[in-house]
């Protein structure tokens, strides 16, 4: 087959509208041509949407993984009641940015001597006054 | 792309740099929180200690009543008894390799063991203990991790 024939044949299965080999040459030429023009972050990473979800990906995980290890750091410290009617929790208090151990239960502290002072001494009178103050203090 | 790497990797560094800082000892000390004036001559909590203590408690001032410091590499139990009825155990727990260091305490009052537990000393994180009350205010221990001085107080 001949090229003229070929062509002929081409022309009529496939006519070319007015006017669709220019607009093709125009496109390509511009796609050719033309600078790319670059975004002012196009030095971090270059903009594209398939970019930004994977970007986006990224940043949520890294906030996971930052929130699970954050998490994990709050919880310092443990606490277990050794005494009946004690109750004793822990838990971390953001605003004040500290672990806390709450023990619920216990008797008030004495002003007075406890039993750990010792009893069997023969106490002599004082000649000087009770200092004054909290007398358990050491 | 070596400019990018050295971004993320600055941004992984500054990540990690908070969980990389070792205490080298803890402070420990004892409050008195209340609501009436303190007397002249009291120690009172320094002003970030105060804020945190005043969220957790809601008391006006808290006096030192005594502290001491724990050094983490000392392997042994340590008291801290800054009154005859109300006291605390601690005792640093020997560290694996690669983990991190544990406090183990246990809270005396009258001479019996009320409660125990532990903690993981971090920067910035104080340890809070909620004692019995004293007259109109409470006892209140505080674990704080502190910086080592020098090398002989560096934890291992």
């Amino acid at each position: 087959m001949h090229d003229s024939e070929l062509k002929k044949l081409l022309l009529e299965t496939c006519p070319v509208r007015p006017g669709q080999e220019g607009r093709a040459w125009s496109d390509l030429r511009e796609k050719l041509y033309n600078k790319s023009r670059r975004s002012a972050w196009s030095w971090l990473y270059y903009p594209t949407w398939r970019g930004f979800v994977v970007a986006s990906v990224a940043l949520a995980l890294t906030a996971g993984m930052g929130g699970f290890f954050l998490g994990k750091s709050t919880s310092l410290a443990t606490a277990d009641s050794q005494s009946p009617g004690i109750y004793a929790t822990s838990f971390y208090s953001r605003p004040a940015g500290a672990q806390v151990v709450w023990l619920n239960g216990m008797d008030p502290a004495s002003d007075k001597p406890t039993y750990l002072d010792p009893t069997t001494v023969v106490t002599r009178p004082k000649a000087t006054p009770p200092p004054t103050g909290d007398p358990n203090s050491l | 792309m070596i400019f990018r790497f050295l971004v993320l990797a600055l941004a992984f560094y500054w990540l990690g740099l908070g969980s990389g800082m070792a205490a080298g000892k803890i402070w420990v000390g004892l409050y008195w929180a209340e609501n009436g004036p303190p007397p002249p001559g009291t120690v009172l909590a320094p002003e970030p200690l105060h804020h945190r203590l005043h969220e957790v408690f809601g008391f006006k001032h808290y006096e030192l009543v005594k502290s001491q410091e724990v050094i983490l590499r000392n392997e042994w139990e340590q008291w801290f008894i800054p009154r005859r009825d109300f006291f605390i155990r601690v005792e640093p727990l020997r560290r694996q390799q690669g983990q991190p260091r544990f406090v183990y305490y246990e809270i005396y009052q009258n001479g019996f063991v009320l409660a125990h537990g532990q903690y993981q000393p971090q920067d910035g994180t104080p340890l809070f203990i909620n004692g019995p009350d004293l007259k109109q205010g409470r006892l209140i221990f505080v674990l704080e991790p502190r910086p080592p001085k020098d090398r002989s107080e560096e934890d291992d």
